[in-house]
C-alpha cells in the first residue's frame, strides 16, 4: 500500500483496449477488495462453526469459565494499547484536579507511537526519492512522460499508414467508411464550436461560402492541420492522422449549402469553387 | 492559604450560547439555499444578491465564524473560568468581545451578498472588516491571557494549551494573509500576487481549520467529554505529545491544497509529507477522547450529550485520516477540484464542530439554568437524524467527485477524451447534488428540533448569571521540581511564546524561499499586467464569485492540456494577479485559458442566458452585468494601488488610463455590433469579456516559455 502512495500519479494513458491504466487500476483494486471481504466473511463463518463445536463439548463449569475471561480482540485490544487494568487505575491518576476532571498517566498506544514513526519515515523517504535521489518523476516530468506515452500509443497505431498526398495536393475522399469517420469525429469533437450540423456556435458557420481562412479542401485541411493562431481553433495535427484530417475536411466540406436552422450569419470572404 | 470567594460569569457564556444558534441555523439554512442552487439555479430569484458566487462565501463564513467561532466562545469562557478558578479577566472585554464579533457577522451578511470581497477563502471579507476582526481578537486574546494571569490553580490544564494556541495562530494567520492594498472604502487588492499569493492563502486556509476549527475543538473536548463522562482523561502524556505534534506540524501542511499546481515542487513535497505526518497526532485527540470513555460505555448508549461527542470525536478521526491521504499526490490528482473535497470538510464540519457544538449545548444549558435537559427523546432524535444527514449529505458527494474525475480524464480508444464536453459531467452528477441537498435538509430539520429542546429547557430552569465559587489564591512562592512540561503549564507567558515559536518554523520555511528565491517563480518575458479595461472586468469576475466554481489552474495533466487546449498553467503567467485567482473548486470548467477559445458574443450571450449557450447548464444568469455600468473614475485609484504592490504601469499611466480602456471598449463593442448586438462601451459585461478574453493568453505570445 505505501509503495502505491510512494508513487507520484500514474500516467493516464491508456495502454491495451483501450481501457486506461487507472480503470484498469481500479478494476484490480475493486476486484482485490470483493475477493478479501469474500474471504473475510467465509474465515468468520468457519469461525463461528469451530467455535460452536467447542461449546458443544463444554462442561457448565469450563463454560462458566470462559464466560470471565476477556475474548481474543478484547485482549489484544488491550496489549496494543498497553491498557492498565480498570481496577489499577487509581495507581496513574495524577493528583491534579481541574473542576473535578482528574488525568490518568497511561502509556501512548504503542500501536500509535508506531504509525507516527512510521509517518515520520515515509516522510524522510518521500522527500529523498523525490528531491534528492530523484528516482521518481516531479509533475513536469510526470506530464512529459504521459505525453509521450500518448505520441507513442498513436504513431504504433500509424506505422502502416499510406499517405500519398500532402497538403497542397490533398482532394476530397468519396469513400462512405472515410466520410463516415469524418463525420463521427466531426460530431462529437468539432460540434463543441461547430454545432453538430456546422452551423456554428462559438466558432463560425461551416455550411455557408464564406471563409475565415479559405473554403478550398487545401485550405480547410491545413486549418484542421495547423489550427489558427490565437484562436480556440487548435491544430489537430498531434491527435489525428494524416487520412483522418482528409476524413474531416472531406465531411465538412459535404455540409455546403445545407443551411441548417440557427446558423451564425456569414462571416470571411466569399470562396466559390473553381469548378 | 485564606478561601477566596469569586463568581463564574454564565451571562457572556449564554449570550455566546444564544448567537450559535442563531447563527447556526441562519448559515445552514444559506447551505441548504446555495446546494439547491447546483440543481435549481432559479433559486436565485434572479438577482445578484442571492447568487451561488456571492452567497457560497455567506455560508462558509456564517457557519465557520459565526456558528463554529461562538460555540467555541461559549465554551472557552464557561470552561476557562472554572478550569482557572477565576472570572474573565474583564467583563468589558467580554462584552466588547461578543458585541464586537456579532457586529463583525451582521458585517459580513451585509458585504459579502453585495459583492464587496477579497476573493481569498475563508477570508473575503474586505479590509475595514479585516481591522475590526483583528482588533475584536486581541481583545479576545488580552481576556483570556488575563485571566490566565490572574488564576487560582496553579498549572494550566490541556483544554487552556489548546485555547492559547488557537488565539496565537489565529491571530497570526489572520493578520499575515490580510495584508492588502485598499483602493475604496471596501475594495482591496491583496499584497502578495500569483503563486505567493496562493501559498500565503492555503497557509492561512488550511490553518484556519486547523486552528478555529480544530484546536478550540479538542479543547474543548478536553473540558465537556470528561465532565459528561464522569472520567479521568485517559493519558496526560498523549495530551503533551499531540498537543506539540500536532501545532508544529499542521502549520507546515498548507500546500497540499495546491498539488499539481504552479506551486514549487518542494513546497508541494513539504505539504504531502507533513500531512502524512499529521495523522498520528490528530488521532492522539480522538485517542485521548474515546478512551476517556474506557469504562463509561454503557452511558455512552443513554446519554445524549455522550452520543454526540463520541459521533463528534469519530468524525474528527475520519477526517482526519482523509486529509493526508487526499494529500497523496495520486489521490489528489483524482480528488482535487471535484465535490470528494466537499464531502470531506463536511464530514469534518457537520461531525466534528457540529455534533461537538451540539454536545456541548446539551449539557451546557441544563447547567447554567439549573434544569434537566427538557426532553431526552427529543435529543435522540436530533442525534438519529443529524447522523443520517452526514451519511446523506457526505456519500453522493463522494460518488459524484469521484465518477466526475474519472470522467475528465477519461480517454477512449482513439485517444480522444470520451467526454469532451465539461457540461456532460456535471449533467452526470446533478443527481448526487439533490440527494446532498437532502441531506443537509434532514441535518438543519435536527438542529431545529435541538432549538426547540433547549428553549424548553431553559424555561423550565431559572437562569444563574452569576454562578459563585471559591478557592484559595495562589500563592505567591516559587513552585520548582515537576516534570518539564508540568513546570512549563505554571508558565503561561513562556507556554505562550513556546507555541508562537512552534506554529511559526513551517510557515517561515515554506514562505521566505518562495517570495525570496527567483527560481521559484521563473518569469516570462510576454507576461504584461492588465489593461485598465481589463482590470475592471477582473474586479467584476472577483464581485461575482466566479471563482467559486471555476479555477484557473491548468494541471499538468494530458487530461487538462487536451480539454482546456494549450499549456499546463506556468508559474510565471500568474506575477500580476493580486489577488490569484486560482480557485478551488470546478464546478464549471477551468477557465485559465478561455481567452479567445470564444468569441466576444459567444461570452455575451452566455452570460445573459447560460443555457442558451450551452443547454443544461447550471450556471445562473448575469443580467445585471447588461445593466450596471462600471465607473471609470476608479481606474486611477485601482492602477495606483496596483503599482504600490509591484505591478509596473508606467509612473503616470494612471491619468491616461481610461483612453486604452475606451479603445479597448470601443473594439469589443464594435465586434459585438457584427452579430447585431447593442451595448453600451461602459456596460459591464464589456470589462468581463475583455478580462475573460486576456486570460491565458500572454504565453502564447512565446512559442517557448521559460520554463
Amino acid at each position: 500500500m505505501s509503495c502505491l502512495f510512494l508513487t507520484g500519479s500514474s500516467s493516464f494513458a491508456q495502454t491495451n483496449g483501450g481501457m486506461s491504466d487507472t480503470t484498469m487500476m481500479y478494476m484490480a483494486l475493486g476486484l482485490a477488495i470483493l475477493v478479501s471481504v469474500l474471504v473475510l466473511v467465509v474465515a468468520v463463518y468457519v469461525l463461528q462453526l469451530l467455535r460452536a463445536f467447542v461449546n458443544l463439548q463444554m462442561t457448565e463449569e469450563q463454560k462458566a469459565a470462559r464466560a470471565d475471561e476477556p475474548g481474543y480482540f478484547a485482549r489484544l485490544w488491550a496489549k496494543w494499547n498497553d491498557f492498565k487494568p480498570m481496577e489499577e487505575e487509581q495507581d496513574i491518576m495524577l493528583d491534579h484536579d481541574y473542576d473535578g476532571i482528574k488525568e490518568l498517566d497511561n502509556h501512548l498506544p504503542p500501536w500509535w507511537k508506531g504509525l507516527f514513526y512510521l509517518t515520520i519515515v515515509y516522510a524522510v523517504v518521500y522527500l529523498l526519492i523525490f528531491h534528492v535521489f530523484k528516482t521518481a518523476p516531479l509533475q513536469e516530468e510526470q506530464y512529459e512522460r504521459e505525453m509521450a506515452a500518448a505520441e507513442a500509443l498513436r504513431a504504433s497505431k500509424e506505422a502502416d499508414l499510406v499517405v500519398d498526398f500532402d497538403e497542397e495536393t490533398v482532394t476530397p475522399t468519396e469513400d462512405p467508411a472515410e466520410l463516415a469517420d469524418g463525420q463521427k469525429f466531426f460530431e462529437t469533437q468539432c460540434a463543441l464550436c461547430h454545432k453538430a450540423d456546422g452551423g456554428g456556435l462559438a466558432g463560425p458557420n461551416l455550411t455557408d461560402k464564406y471563409w475565415k481562412h479559405g473554403g478550398s479542401m487545401s485550405d480547410v485541411y491545413k486549418v484542421i492541420k495547423n489550427g489558427v493562431p490565437n484562436t480556440a481553433m487548435i491544430s489537430w495535427e498531434s491527435q489525428l492522422n494524416p487520412v483522418r484530417i482528409r476524413n474531416v475536411a472531406s465531411y465538412l466540406l459535404t455540409l455546403q449549402g445545407t443551411n441548417p436552422p440557427g446558423a451564425l450569419p456569414p462571416d470571411g470572404e466569399l470562396y466559390e469553387p473553381e469548378n | 492559604m485564606e478561601l477566596e470567594h469569586f463568581k463564574y460569569d454564565n451571562k457572556i457564556v449564554k449570550y455566546f450560547a444564544i448567537a450559535t444558534v442563531v447563527f447556526g441555523l441562519v448559515g445552514m439554512l444559506v447551505g441548504l439555499i446555495i446546494a439547491t442552487q447546483l440543481f435549481l439555479p432559479q433559486l436565485n430569484l434572479g438577482i445578484p444578491y442571492t447568487t451561488f458566487g456571492r452567497i457560497r462565501p455567506l455560508h462558509t463564513n456564517a457557519v465557520i465564524f459565526a456558528f463554529v467561532g461562538n460555540a467555541m466562545f461559549a465554551g472557552v469562557y464557561y470552561s476557562m473560568q472554572r478550569l482557572l478558578k477565576a472570572r474573565m479577566f474583564s467583563d468589558m472585554l467580554s462584552w466588547i468581545h461578543f458585541w464586537g464579533w456579532q457586529l463583525i457577522i451582521v458585517a459580513a451578511a451585509i458585504t459579502l451578498p453585495l459583492g464587496l470581497t477579497t476573493s481569498k477563502e475563508y477570508a473575503e471579507l474586505e479590509w475595514p472588516i479585516d481591522i475590526a476582526i483583528t482588533l475584536i481578537w486581541v481583545v479576545f486574546g488580552i481576556n483570556m491571557i488575563g485571566t490566565i494571569l490572574k488564576r487560582r490553580e496553579r498549572h494550566m490544564y490541556v483544554a487552556i494549551w489548546f485555547y492559547i494556541a488557537t488565539f496565537v495562530t489565529v491571530a497570526v494567520l489572520h493578520v499575515v494573509n490580510s495584508f492588502e492594498i485598499p483602493v475604496t472604502a471596501f475594495k482591496s487588492y491583496s499584497w502578495y500576487a500569483g503563486v505567493q499569493d496562493a501559498l500565503v492563502q492555503w497557509w492561512y486556509g488550511h490553518n484556519a481549520v486547523a486552528f478555529f476549527l480544530t484546536t478550540p475543538f479538542l479543547g474543548l473536548m478536553y473540558y465537556y467529554l470528561p465532565k459528561a463522562a464522569n472520567r479521568p482523561v485517559y493519558s496526560y502524556k498523549l495530551s503533551i505529545i499531540h498537543f506539540w505534534s500536532l501545532i508544529f506540524i499542521y502549520i507546515w501542511a498548507g500546500p497540499h491544497h495546491l498539488l499539481y499546481t504552479s506551486l514549487p515542487n518542494w513546497a508541494q513535497s513539504l505539504g504531502t509529507v507533513f500531512s502524512i505526518m499529521l495523522i498520528a497526532p490528530s488521532w492522539g485527540g480522538m485517542l485521548n477522547g474515546l478512551l476517556t470513555l474506557r469504562g463509561a460505555w454503557d452511558r455512552v448508549r443513554e446519554d445524549p450529550v455522550l452520543k454526540f461527542m463520541v459521533v463528534a470525536v469519530t468524525a474528527y478521526g475520519m477526517a482526519t485520516l482523509e486529509g493526508p491521504l487526499l494529500s497523496i499526490k495520486n489521490v489528489n490528482a483524482i480528488a482535487h477540484f471535484t465535490d470528494w473535497i466537499i464531502a470531506h470538510v463536511h464530514v469534518g464540519g457537520l461531525g466534528w464542530n457540529g455534533f461537538m457544538t451540539f454536545g456541548m449545548l446539551y449539557w451546557l444549558i441544563p447547567k447554567m439554568w439549573g434544569t434537566k435537559l427538557y426532553s431526552t427523546k427529543m435529543a435522540n432524535v436530533h442525534f438519529w437524524i443529524g447522523t443520517l444527514g452526514i451519511i446523506v449529505y457526505a456519500l453522493p458527494l463522494y460518488t459524484a467527485g469521484v465518477v466526475q474525475s474519472l470522467m475528465w480524464k477519461n480517454f477512449n480508444a482513439e485517444g480522444f477524451l470520451e467526454y469532451p464536453n465539461f457540461l456532460e459531467t456535471v449533467t452526470q452528477i446533478v443527481p448526487m447534488y439533490m440527494m446532498r441537498a437532502l441531506g443537509g435538509l434532514l441535518y438543519l430539520s435536527g438542529a431545529i428540533i435541538m432549538v426547540v429542546n433547549l428553549v424548553k429547557t431553559a424555561k423550565q430552569g431559572s437562569f444563574m448569571a452569576e454562578e459563585a465559587a471559591e478557592a484559595p489564591a495562589l500563592e505567591k512562592k516559587k513552585v520548582v521540581g515537576g516534570h518539564w512540561h508540568s513546570a512549563l503549564e505554571r508558565k503561561p507567558v513562556i507556554f505562550t511564546v513556546l507555541t508562537l515559536v512552534a506554529i511559526l518554523i513551517g510557515g517561515v520555511i515554506e514562505m521566505v524561499p518562495t517570495f525570496l528565491i527567483k527560481s521559484n517563480i521563473p518569469t516570462i518575458e510576454s507576461v504584461k499586467p492588465y489593461t485598465p479595461l481589463e482590470l475592471h472586468g477582473r474586479d467584476i469576475y472577483i464581485r461575482e464569485g466566479c471563482n467559486n466554481c471555476h479555477t484557473q489552474m491548468v494541471r499538468p495533466f494530458r487530461s487538462e492540456t487536451v480539454r482546456y487546449k494549450g499549456e499546463y498553467s506556468k508559474a510565471g503567467e500568474f506575477v500580476y494577479d493580486h489577488p490569484f485567482l486560482w480557485g478551488s473548486k470546478r464546478t464549471g470548467p477551468d477557465l485559465h485559458r478561455v481567452g479567445g477559445a470564444y468569441n466576444n458574443v459567444w461570452h455575451y450571450n452566455h452570460m445573459l442566458d447560460p443555457t442558451s449557450t450551452s443547454p443544461g447548464s447550471i450556471m445562473p444568469p448575469y443580467p445585471w452585468l447588461y445593466e450596471n455600468q462600471i465607473d471609470p473614475g476608479l481606474t486611477a485609484g485601482k492602477i495606483k494601488a496596483l503599482r504600490t504592490v509591484g505591478v509596473p504601469y508606467e509612473e503616470g499611466y494612471e491619468d491616461v488610463a481610461n483612453q486604452d480602456l475606451k479603445a479597448q471598449a470601443t473594439e469589443i463593442v464594435t465586434d459585438l455590433k457584427s452579430f447585431d448586438v447593442e451595448i453600451p462601451e461602459t456596460a459591464e459585461i464589456v470589462a468581463l469579456i475583455a478580462y475573460l478574453q486576456r486570460l491565458g493568453t500572454d504565453i502564447k505570445a512565446e512559442p517557448t516559455a521559460n520554463k
